[in-house]
C-alpha cells in the first residue's frame, strides 16, 4: 500500500526533508534520520485514535560490563527517578543539597574508618539497650502495683523483684561500659561522627521534601498517557507509550530529558529493592538451557543479572553506562498510529536535536559460536526430542535465508518421510528465536509410542543435516514465504504490536526486516546455499525430553 | 512540478522555522496539544444478525491488508471450563477428520491464512485472517476444520504437557498459587477451576464432540474487520451459522465472586520481597452501577498510590487491574511486591483510601477526571479495526458496555460514594500477602490494621498451603 506516497503532503515532506537528510523509502513506514544519528520510523495508520510510541536504545544486557551483569537492566529502573528538571521541586537547591550531602557523606566515612569498630558499636547499640531495658523493668514494676491487673501470688512477686533487681544491675553494668568508652581519645572523633550524621540525616530529609517520588509515571499519567511501560532485554532497552494520537509531545518530552539529563535520585534504595528481589530458589529449566546452549557468550547471561553481580554496582557504573548507551546515535523513535509523519520529524527535531552524538565508540559484541555437539536429559513430559542449532542473528546478511529455511523445513517431504515415515515420531514443530547477534532454530520431534529416542535422535539429526544440504523444492519455498508473509501482515493494523516489532527490528540491526516484504527478494537456492553453509555446518545442542515412569 | 514542490518546500521551511524558535515548553503541564475530534463508534452501528440470531459486528476498514473473522465464544456457564479451552485450543492448532493434515495445512498456507486462539477470561476467540485474495479459500478451509475436527492425541498431549508445565513454572512464583486460589483465580489452573486431573478426562476420541457443544447459536457472537464488502461477507458469515447447534436455552447468568472476605492472609514464604494481592470482588457485568464502580477503583487507585509514595517517598507501587476468569467472576486486583513492611502498609493505605471514598463525596473535578482517564484508556479497544470489531462481539449483550463511553463521564460524585460505599467496604476486602512472615505479620500488627475492622486475627491468618499437592 502506498497511502503515504499518494498523499500530497509526501511531496512537500520530501522536497523539505531532502536537505535535512531524511531517507523517503518505498515502504509504509518513512524513515528519518536526524544530524545527531537518532533514527525516527513514523507509520501512519488513520482512522486509530492513538498512537504508540517507542524510543529504544541499543543498550541491552550484551553490553553488560564484565561483572557487572544486569547492569542495562539496572540503569533502566534508575531512570525512572527523573531529570534535572523533572521530580525535583527546586532544581538549585537539590543540585546543591546533593553536593553537601556527598561531601558529608565522604567526611563521615573517613571519620568512621578512623574509629575502633568496637567503640562505634557500642555507643550507637547501648543507649537503645539501656531504654529498652529501662521500659522493661516499669513495666513489671508496675505490675507489681497491681492496678487492674489480677493479684500475684507471693512466688511471683518475688521472683518478678529478682528479674527487676537483675536488669537494674545489667543497667549499671552498661552505663558504667559507655562512660569508659566515653573517656578513651577516640571519644572526640566519635562526637564529629554524630555530628556529621546527624547532617547527613537533615539534609536527606530535606532533599526528600523537595523531591518527587516516580515523577515520570506521574508525568505521563498527568498527560493522559494510556500505557506505559519499559523492558530490558539482551539487546536493547525499549521505554513505550500509547497516548492519544494528538498527544505524542508528551512523549518527546519526557523521553529526550531522560536521554540528556537523567538524575539517578535514590541510587542506594533502587539497589537495595534489586537485591531484595532476588530468590534462593534454584533457576527453572529455561535459564539453564540458555547458558547451556549459548556458553560463555552475553546472550546466556540472565538479563536481570545475579546477586553477585547487583552488589558491585556503583553510581560511576550507572552513570558511565547511561552516558555510553544513552545517546541519539545508538537510538530510535517509533511513532505508529493517527499522526502526521512530518509533524511528528519535526518536533522530534526540536526535541532531541540539541543532543549530542558521542564519539565514543563502543565494540560490537560478537555472534556466538555454535556450542554444540551437546547432550542433554531431563525428565518431563510429554517425551521429546530437541535439537538445538545456534545460527547467525537477524543483523546477519544470511538470517533472511534461515529464517526461510526454518519455515520450510516442516513443509519438506523428504524431511518429513524421513522422521515420521519409519514411525519414529508422531509430531514434528520448528521455531526460530532471534536476537540481533544469533538465533536459535530448535526442531523438535514426538516419538511414536514405543519408538526409541535414540533412533528418534538420529534419524531426525540426519534429516535436518540432508535438508541443509539438498535444494528447497518450490512447493516448501513459497509456503514458507506465505507464511512469513501472514505472520507480518498480521501484525499490521495493530498500532502496538507494529511499533514493538520496528522497534525490536532496529534494535536487531536491521528493523526492515519487520516488514511483510522481507524475504521478497530471497530465490529458493539462495536459502539452499545459506543453509548448507549455516544449518549444515552446526552440530546441535541435543535435549532429550524423558517421561518418569510412575 | 519541480518548481511548485521547492516552493511549498520553502513555505513549510519558513513556517516550521517560525515554530521552531519557540522555546520548548519548559514544564509537561505547558504543552499545547492539537485538539482531538476522534468520537469512539457505536456497537449499533456495526451490529448484523444473522441466522439463528448471531450477531456480528462488521468494521470494514480499507486501509488494513488482511480480513480478520473472529469467533468469540462465551464459556462461563459450561460445566467443565478445561474441555472449553483443551478442544479450542487443540481446535485452532489442528486439521479436519479425514484430511490429509500435511495437504491441508500447506492449502493453508497458500491461502495466506492463519488460524489462531486466544482465551480472555470466559471469552474463547478463534480468529482466521487471510489476505482479500486467498480469504474465500482460507475461509473454506477454516469451515471444515470447524466442522469435524480432528484432535490428534500426541498434539493433544502437547498441549496438557504445555498447560502443566505453565503452572508448574507458576508454582516456581512464591504465594503465586496461594493468592490465585484465595481470589478464586480460575484462568491460573489447578489451584482454581482448571485441574490436571480434569484434563485427563479428555481425549482425542471425546474432545470433538466437546467443541461441537461449544459451538452453538447462543454461545457465539462473531466480529470481522478489514478490506470487505458487507454484503457478500454476511452471506460468507452465513457459511458459520449453518454449523452451529441450538445450544442450551437459558445460560447461566454469569455468578458474582464471592471470597473469603474481611481478611488478611499471610502465606510464609522464604522469599526476600513481599508479593501480594489485595482486592474487592465485583458484581458481574450486567449490573448497571459498573461505571460508577469504575470509576470508583480508579480514584482509589490514584490516591492510594500517591498516598503510598508520598509515606515512603518511593517510586514502587502497584498494579491495577479487572480480572476476568473462565467462570465469570470478576475482582479488581491490586498486584504488588515489595518489602515486607511497605506491602502491609500499602494494604493500610488501600484499605484507608477506600474507608475515605466510602465516607466522603469525592470532588466533582477529580470524578471527572477519573472518567476522562477511563474513557482515554477506552481508546485501546479501538487501536484498530480488528480489535474494535473484537470488542464489540465480546461486549454483545452486556448492559455495562466498555464502549460507551457517556456512561463514564455521566457518573456524580454520589453515585461514586455508594459504589463505594457498597462493593469497595472494608467488609468486602482481602489481601493475601506472600513473603517473610514475621516481619509481615509484626508490622500489620504495628499499623493497627486489626483495629480497623481487618480480621488479622482469623485462623488462617497464619496458614500455610501445602504447594506439593
Amino acid at each position: 500500500m502506498r497511502l503515504r506516497v499518494a498523499h500530497a503532503a509526501v511531496l512537500l515532506a520530501c522536497a523539505f526533508l531532502a536537505a535535512s537528510g531524511a531517507v523517503a523509502e518505498d515502504s509504509d513506514v518513512i524513515d528519518y534520520r536526524l544530524d545527531n544519528g537518532l533514527t525516527l520510523l513514523v507509520s501512519q495508520r488513520s482512522g486509530v485514535p492513538l498512537a504508540c510510541c517507542r524510543l529504544v536504545y541499543r543498550a541491552g544486557s550484551v553490553f553488560d560490563p564484565p561483572g557487572k551483569e544486569g547492569l542495562a537492566d539496572f540503569v533502566r529502573r534508575l531512570t525512572f527517578h527523573g531529570t534535572g528538571d523533572l521530580g525535583s521541586a527546586d532544581p538549585q537547591a537539590e543540585i546543591h543539597l546533593r553536593a553537601e550531602l556527598k561531601k558529608t557523606t565522604a567526611l563521615r566515612d573517613r571519620q568512621f574508618e578512623l574509629l575502633p569498630a568496637d567503640m562505634v558499636r557500642k555507643l550507637n547499640t547501648l543507649p537503645r539497650k539501656i531504654e529498652a531495658a529501662r521500659n522493661l523493668v516499669r513495666t513489671r514494676l508496675k505490675s507489681l502495683a497491681g492496678g487492674n491487673l489480677p493479684p500475684m501470688s507471693r512466688e511471683e512477686m518475688v521472683s518478678t523483684l529478682d528479674f527487676v533487681r537483675d536488669r537494674e544491675r545489667h543497667i549499671r553494668r552498661m552505663m558504667a561500659e559507655i562512660k569508659r568508652v566515653k573517656k578513651s581519645a577516640h571519644y572526640r572523633k566519635f562526637q564529629v561522627l554524630r555530628v556529621l550524621e546527624e547532617k547527613i540525616e537533615k539534609n536527606t530529609e530535606r532533599l526528600l521534601a523537595i523531591v518527587t517520588p516516580d515523577p515520570i509515571r506521574r508525568a505521563y499519567r498527568r498527560g493522559g498517557a494510556i500505557r506505559f511501560a519499559s523492558r530490558t532485554g539482551p539487546d536493547a532497552t525499549v521505554f513505550s507509550a500509547a497516548l492519544p494520537a494528538n498527544r505524542v509531545e508528551l512523549f518527546l518530552w519526557v523521553e529526550s530529558r531522560r536521554m540528556t539529563g537523567a538524575v539517578f535520585r535514590q541510587f542506594e534504595e533502587e539497589k537495595n529493592l534489586v537485591l531484595r528481589s532476588f530468590s534462593d530458589a534454584p533457576p527453572s529449566f529455561s535459564p539453564l538451557l540458555r547458558r547451556v546452549t549459548f556458553a560463555d557468550h552475553p546472550y546466556a547471561r540472565p538479563v536481570r543479572g545475579t546477586r553477585a553481580s547487583a552488589e558491585t554496582f556503583s553510581p560511576d557504573d550507572a552513570t558511565s553506562f547511561y552516558k555510553a548507551h544513552y545517546r541519539p546515535d545508538r537510538a530510535a523513535l517509533v511513532v505508529v498510529g493517527d499522526v502526521d509523519p512530518d509533524r511528528i520529524y519535526f518536533l522530534a527535531s526540536r526535541y532531541f536535536g540539541p543532543a549530542e552524538a558521542s564519539e565514543q565508540v563502543l565494540p560490537a559484541p560478537a555472534a556466538p559460536p555454535p556450542t554444540g555437539p551437546l547432550h542433554m536429559t531431563r525428565f518431563a513430559s510429554p517425551p521429546c526430542v530437541e535439537l538445538r542449532y545456534v545460527l547467525p542473528g537477524a543483523s546477519d546478511e544470511d538470517w533472511p535465508a534461515i529464517q526461510c529455511f526454518a519455515r520450510a523445513l516442516p513443509h519438506r517431504a523428504r524431511f518429513q518421510e524421513a522422521v515420521l515415515g519409519p514411525g519414529l515420531a508422531e509430531h514434528l514443530d520448528v521455531s526460530l528465536e532471534t536476537g540481533a547477534l544469533g538465533s536459535v532454530m530448535t526442531v523438535r520431534a514426538f516419538p511414536s509410542p514405543g519408538a526409541s529416542l535414540f533412533r528418534l535422535a538420529a534419524a531426525l539429526k540426519e534429516a535436518v543435516r540432508i535438508a541443509a544440504i539438498l535444494p528447497l523444492g518450490d512447493t516448501a519455498f513459497q509456503a514458507a514465504r506465505a507464511s512469513w508473509k501472514a505472520e507480518t501482515a498480521d501484525r499490521l493494523g495493530a498500532p502496538g504490536v507494529e511499533a514493538d516489532a520496528l522497534a525490536l527490528g532496529f534494535a536487531r540491526g536491521a528493523w526492515r526486516m519487520a516488514e511483510a516484504g522481507a524475504l521478497d527478494g530471497l530465490e529458493a537456492e539462495d536459502v539452499s546455499g545459506t543453509a548448507g553453509r549455516t544449518v549444515g555446518a552446526v552440530q546441535p545442542v541435543e535435549l532429550w525430553t524423558l517421561e518418569r515412569k510412575p | 512540478m519541480k518548481a511548485i514542490s521547492t516552493l511549498l518546500a520553502l513555505l513549510l521551511t519558513a513556517s516550521f522555522a517560525t515554530a521552531g524558535d519557540q522555546p520548548l515548553p519548559p514544564r509537561v503541564s505547558d504543552i499545547e496539544y492539537p485538539i482531538s475530534y476522534w468520537i469512539a463508534p457505536l456497537a449499533a452501528d456495526s451490529l448484523r444478525v444473522l441466522d439463528r440470531d448471531v450477531s456480528a459486528y462488521l468494521a470494514p476498514d480499507p486501509r488494513v491488508r488482511r480480513i480478520a473473522v473472529d469467533l468469540v465464544v462465551s464459556v462461563y456457564d459450561v460445566e467443565v471450563p478445561e474441555a472449553a479451552i483443551l478442544a479450542a485450543e487443540a481446535v485452532a492448532g489442528g486439521t479436519p477428520r479425514g484430511e490429509d493434515p500435511g495437504a491441508f495445512r500447506e492449502a493453508l498456507a497458500r491461502s495466506g491464512g492463519r488460524i489462531a486462539l486466544a482465551c480472555r477470561g470466559p471469552l474463547l476467540v478463534i480468529g482466521l485472517t487471510a489476505p482479500p485474495e486467498g480469504f474465500d479459500a482460507a475461509f473454506a478451509l477454516f469451515l471444515r476444520l470447524l466442522r469435524d475436527p480432528r484432535v490428534e492425541g500426541h498434539a493433544l498431549r502437547a498441549l496438557k504437557a504445555g498447560r502443566l508445565d505453565a503452572w508448574r513454572l507458576r508454582d516456581e512464583t512464591p504465594g503465586l498459587r496461594e493468592r490465585e486460589t484465595y481470589f478464586q483465580i480460575a484462568s491460573g489452573g489447578e489451584a482454581g477451576f482448571l485441574t490436571a486431573s480434569g484434563m485427563d478426562v479428555w481425549t482425542a476420541g471425546n474432545l470433538p464432540d466437546a467443541f461441537a457443544s461449544l459451538l452453538s447459536a447462543r454461545r457465539i457472537s462473531i466480529g470481522v474487520s478489514g478490506p470487505f464488502q458487507d454484503l457478500p461477507m454476511l452471506d460468507t458469515l452465513d457459511g458459520i451459522t449453518k454449523e452451529l447447534s441450538e445450544g442450551p436455552k437459558e445460560p447461566r447468568t454469569p455468578p458474582q465472586a464471592s471470597t473469603g472476605l474481611n481478611k488478611l492472609v499471610l502465606v510464609g514464604t522464604d522469599a526476600p520481597l513481599a508479593s501480594g494481592t489485595a482486592g474487592f470482588p465485583l458484581p458481574p457485568l450486567s449490573d448497571e452501577r459498573n461505571a460508577a464502580i469504575e470509576v470508583a477503583l480508579n480514584l482509589l487507585a490514584r490516591r492510594a498510590l500517591r498516598a503510598f509514595q508520598a509515606r515512603h517517598q518511593v517510586s514502587s507501587g502497584f498494579e491495577t487491574d479487572i480480572r476476568h476468569d473462565p467462570a465469570g467472576h470478576r475482582h479488581a486486583l491490586f498486584s504488588f511486591r515489595l518489602p515486607p513492611p511497605w506491602a502491609v502498609d500499602l494494604v493500610s493505605v488501600l484499605l484507608e483510601e477506600a474507608n475515605r471514598l466510602a465516607s466522603n463525596l469525592a470532588r466533582d473535578r477529580d470524578v471527572l477526571a477519573a472518567a476522562e482517564t477511563i474513557k482515554r484508556r477506552r481508546r485501546l479497544a479501538f487501536a484498530c479495526s480488528r480489535a474494535q470489531a473484537r470488542t464489540f462481539a465480546s461486549m454483545h449483550g452486556v448492559p455495562g458496555d466498555v464502549t460507551k463511553m457517556d456512561g463514564f463521564t455521566a457518573v456524580t460524585a454520589g453515585e461514586v460514594r455508594d459504589a463505594a460505599e457498597a462493593v469497595l467496604a472494608p467488609s468486602r476486602f482481602l489481601a493475601v500477602i506472600s513473603g517473610p512472615a514475621d516481619g509481615i505479620r509484626s508490622r500489620a500488627e504495628h499499623v493497627g490494621l486489626g483495629a480497623r475492622g481487618l480480621d488479622i486475627e482469623a485462623g488462617d491468618f497464619f496458614l500455610r498451603l501445602d504447594r506439593t499437592k
